[in-house]
């Protein structure tokens, strides 16, 4: 039996008067590729949102191996465990690929400032620790980023900042991994990379669960564990990729009603 | 490639030939700056700026001068410092019998770490303060009240004032954290004229007259107003306030460069890019803008002290928003979060107006222009910031590739 | 008694000046999300651009009818000119830097700001000093036993309520007001079904600058007195008051300008020393305001698009 990583009980999320999520569930559990689907608007990222602790929800529970985050400000979430990736990729455009990779290891602040002035010492060994830790994950990645690693994020090539944002979300070692759309706007060959990559992902960090959120379905198909379709913010279906593509209320919202097209 | 003419060079290079380049890269700079302050003639003045600029652009773009570059500010860094150090510790002894020149650096000084702490909050965390004078006037007033109405010495008010600046740091600090960037700055301006009222009208803070007859410090019983007397020299007065404002610099200076290589600058460099990715990657952000807001003011408050305790007599009239823009023009003008760009912008914008007294009345015209054209042009600044290198830490090399190189 | 009245008129006379700042405030942060920090210095230019046109005219000591005549014209041109000012600002210097970070953006506008409150202290003949500016707003008033309400208190009042209908007929009723929905919400994508971005944001500027004239065209007469620094303290004022009662929605101008605007008076006249201070307590009212209800008295709870 799989511990469980994530428990999403009854999830809402309501903007004003739009409800964004309706009563979400499920469960992601150690060892787990999950992917989320569903027409453009149904929720999905909102769903990311609110797990990372950007929006906190109107009701429901989140559960992060048994202990309730819903409410929790997002970098308290990222530090139990939980990273994530965007829609539209955010890395820090005035840094170095390095640098982008160094923040995904947000220790406390506090005692930075007093490493900083008065424990050079601990202070460098733990950076070159940190910098050695960076550079190896890069290099699982992208051979490239990692040889130059000190070069801007600006001169990176989309396929790598991509790379470059997981790395991110990796080196900590959470124990989830929320992948917002990591396939958007890539050609096959880029596609094929990118499920190397999460193949690599589930290999190089045992236990890690993995929700995705992806529009391709080659990838889909391919890489999931298990689907789960939202519409209008609500779950309209899971399980296999076989049995979710061949559910009629599935191909209803991606097409719209067969029958009566409206 | 770069990393064989690199290694190339390196080979012929012998110490004393990276310590000729560290001394030129200092000395070059330091003397013309010294020719555009301290020569009476306007033209030759003028030259000695004109020269200053050449080098500078020389520096950056000339091949000529890419291994003074790589070496005296590369490796070479530190000892490029410790020269300059010498130089600025020997040259105001030729200026003797010229203490207005000491006083302008002496304010170019006390502005470099005013600019020092804006440059935490400004150009470190991104956060728009314009009401940084309110810091400045409470490190000021913090300090000549201590030192008027408790007769504590210098020495001690000015290690009590910072932290005073801080406090009102955190003041602001707390309300930032829930605002956006507009509302930031009206939350800082507003800050800054609350602050300037208040010590208008208040009573204690001698309403429009300010605080008079502020001590001098006194060290190992001589007070600073007294002339320096060395080697058998009398010397004006103003040195003991310039090695006083060239410690505090250094110090500044050695507080920047820590902070900058480290987490802390690195996460407020974050902070600036991207704060809802810098959130969800585990940094506090309340804590690190808290963090730039307290430094920052702490900063300002050493520069207050300094001011109050130098010039002898303050008032609101000294810490307006005027202020308040012309050290952001410093950091805009020199280079967010660029040590030596915040130091070169603070020189230029508080020697500048003193060199073209004629055109006082156009000062703030000028200052407003040039934080215009650069935010147009040069919004990274004259020295815009450098990616880190991490050159501090001990050199190891993965696939042929060393550390500190670009 | 009377006093508690009588302040109430006057702190519903600055209410309605704070109120018209605000408003130009509004439509910046509504439209293109931008504060613009030299607002308030355009409404003190709207001044100093009318003084030369009307106090010549104004010797020349013409009947009442036609002073008034004059006085609106020489009024609509001083708002035509702010307006041309709106239309340059925009194209020098806001459109270059829309791409960049907004930070750049603000202290642009900061910059612009002070570069033009010290142009006119340098160009306007003895421009340090504080300007006498023309009574342009009638004499007298209404007299309701012990209290006294003024013609310029009705006048201020009125022409703050016609301009926040109008913005809102603006708004809602308009094909511009459209645009500028459209805008606000999305920009790249308003200009794909046809909207000309360029001409709606130009529009914007240009309205804008022309309720800063407004503003400080009244603000100048009611007062009597205009000098080229009060700008940076009108437009925090207003800004503040935009802020209070909710940005992007012109009701919100009210509201925070009625709140700023009572604050302040009611110090000033009830609290012992209050006059000093007044600026002090409506500071302290914008700050309290930013850390308990950000989004203000009006504003909806913005979620961050992320």
């Amino acid at each position: 039996m799989k511990n469980s990583l994530l428990q999403i009980r009854n999830l809402t999320m309501k903007f004003g008067g739009l409800t964004a999520m309706d009563s979400v569930s499920f469960e992601l559990t150690e060892d787990r590729i999950l992917a989320l689907i569903g027409p453009n608007g149904a929720g999905k990222t909102t769903l990311f949102n609110v797990v990372s602790g950007i929006y906190a929800p109107t009701s429901g529970d989140i559960l992060f191996k048994g202990t309730p985050i819903n409410g929790l400000p997002p970098h308290e979430i990222a530090r139990m465990g939980i990273k994530r990736t965007f829609q539209q990729s955010r890395l820090c455009e005035s840094l170095s690929v390095l640098d982008n990779v160094l923040t995904g290891l947000g220790a406390s602040s506090k005692s930075n400032f007093r490493k900083a002035l008065f424990n050079r010492p601990l202070l460098k060994k733990e950076l070159s620790a940190e910098i050695d830790q960076a550079r190896e994950l890069l290099g699982v990645f992208s051979r490239s980023m990692r040889d130059s690693c000190f070069r801007p994020v600006s001169d990176l090539p989309p396929g790598e900042r991509r790379k470059l944002e997981i790395c991110r979300a990796l080196v900590s070692d959470p124990a989830v991994l929320l992948l917002d759309e990591p396939a958007a706007g890539m050609d096959p060959e880029e596609t094929l990379e990118l499920m190397e990559d999460i193949r690599r992902i589930s290999a190089l960090k045992k236990g890690i669960g993995i929700v995705l959120i992806e529009h391709d379905m080659s990838i889909v198909r391919k890489i999931a564990e298990e689907v789960i379709v939202l519409s209008y913010g609500k779950i309209i279906s899971t399980g296999s990729f076989a049995k979710v593509a061949s559910d009629p209320l599935v191909q209803e919202a991606y097409l719209g009603n067969v029958e009566n097209p409206s | 490639m770069m990393n064989d003419s690199y290694a190339r060079s390196e080979r012929q290079l012998s110490a004393a030939a990276r310590a000729m380049l560290s001394f030129t890269a200092a000395f070059t700079p330091g003397i013309l700056l010294f020719g555009v302050l301290a020569l009476k003639n306007g033209y030759l003045a003028a030259v000695s700026f004109a020269l200053l600029v050449l080098f500078v652009i020389g520096c950056q773009k000339l091949e000529l001068l890419r291994q003074l570059r790589t070496e005296a500010f590369g490796r070479g860094k530190k000892m490029t410092a410790v020269f300059a150090l010498l130089f600025a510790a020997c040259a105001p002894f030729f200026l003797s019998d010229d203490p207005y020149t000491l006083h302008i650096l002496i304010m170019a000084g006390i502005y470099c770490v005013l600019a020092l702490g804006l440059n935490y909050q400004v150009g470190s965390a991104g956060i728009p303060n314009l009401g940084f004078a309110a810091f400045y006037a409470v490190g000021a007033y913090a300090s000549s009240l201590l030192a008027t109405a408790f007769h504590l010495p210098f020495f001690l008010t000015i290690l009590i004032a910072p932290f005073i600046a801080a406090f009102f740091g955190l003041l602001v600090g707390f309300p930032a954290l829930k605002t956006r960037a507009y509302h930031l700055a009206l939350v800082s301006i507003a800050f800054g004229l609350v602050i300037y009222i208040l010590l208008n009208n208040l009573e204690f803070t001698g309403g429009p007259n300010g605080v008079k007859d502020i001590p001098p410090p006194v060290l190992l019983g001589r007070s600073f107003i007294q002339p320096l007397i060395l080697f058998g020299r009398e010397f004006p007065m103003q040195l003991n306030f310039y090695f006083l404002t060239l410690v505090v610099l250094c110090v500044s200076l050695l507080i920047g460069n820590l902070l900058y290589n480290s987490k802390v600058g690195l996460f407020w460099n974050a902070i600036r890019d991207d704060e809802i990715a810098s959130k969800c990657s585990g940094i506090d952000t309340s804590k690190a803008k808290l963090l730039a807001f307290a430094v920052g003011a702490f900063f300002a408050g050493i520069a207050g002290g300094l001011y109050a305790h130098y010039v002898g007599y303050i008032s609101p009239e000294n810490f307006t928003m005027n202020i308040s823009l012309v050290v952001l023009g410093m950091v805009i003008l020199g280079g967010m979060d660029n040590t030596a760009g915040v130091v070169a912008g603070a020189f230029i914008l508080s020697i500048a107006p003193e060199k073209f007294r004629a055109f006082a009345d156009y000062r703030m015209i000028a200052t407003g222009l040039a934080i215009l054209l650069m935010l147009y042009f040069r919004p990274k600044g004259l020295f815009p910031q450098k990616l880190r290198t991490y050159g501090f830490l001990p050199n190891k090399t993965v696939s042929g590739e060393r550390r500190g190189d670009e | 008694m009377i006093l508690f009245f009588q302040t109430c008129l006057v702190a519903v006379t600055v209410s309605s000046m704070y109120t018209l700042v605000a408003l130009g405030f509004t439509m910046y942060v509504g439209v293109i999300n931008l504060a613009n920090f030299s607002h308030g210095d355009t409404c003190v230019l709207a001044s100093f651009l009318m003084m030369p046109l009307i106090v010549p005219l104004l010797g020349l000591n013409l009947s009442p009818a036609v002073t008034f005549a004059v006085v609106m014209g020489v009024s609509l041109v001083t708002l035509l000119l702010a307006g041309v000012w709106g239309s340059l600002f925009y194209k020098m210097l806001v459109r270059p830097l829309l791409n960049s970070p907004r930070l750049i953006l603000l202290l642009a506008t900061v910059a612009a700001g002070q570069v033009l409150r010290e142009v006119i202290r340098v160009v306007y003949p003895n421009g340090s000093n504080p300007q006498v500016f023309p009574e342009i707003l009638p004499f007298g008033g209404f007299l309701f036993g012990d209290l006294f309400l003024g013609y310029d208190v009705v006048i201020i009042c009125g022409v703050s309520m016609v301009m926040i209908v109008l913005l809102n007929l603006l708004i809602k009723k308009t094909r511009l007001g459209l645009a500028m929905r459209a805008v606000s919400q999305n920009p790249d994508v308003s200009q794909t079904v046809g909207i000309n971005l360029e001409r709606t944001i130009t529009l914007v500027f240009v309205i804008g600058s022309a309720l800063a004239g407004i503003a400080g065209i009244l603000n100048a007469s009611y007062y009597g007195i205009t000098k080229f620094d009060i700008g940076s303290n009108l437009g925090i004022k207003g800004f503040s008051a935009a802020v209070i009662g909710g940005l992007g929605d012109f009701n919100g101008a009210i509201v925070g300008g009625l709140i700023l605007g009572f604050v302040e008076t009611f110090s000033a006249v009830y609290i012992p020393d209050g006059s000093q201070y007044q600026n002090v307590f409506s500071f302290l009212a914008v700050i309290a305001f930013l850390i308990v209800r950000p989004r203000g008295v009006l504003g909806e709870n913005v979620f961050e698009k992320v």
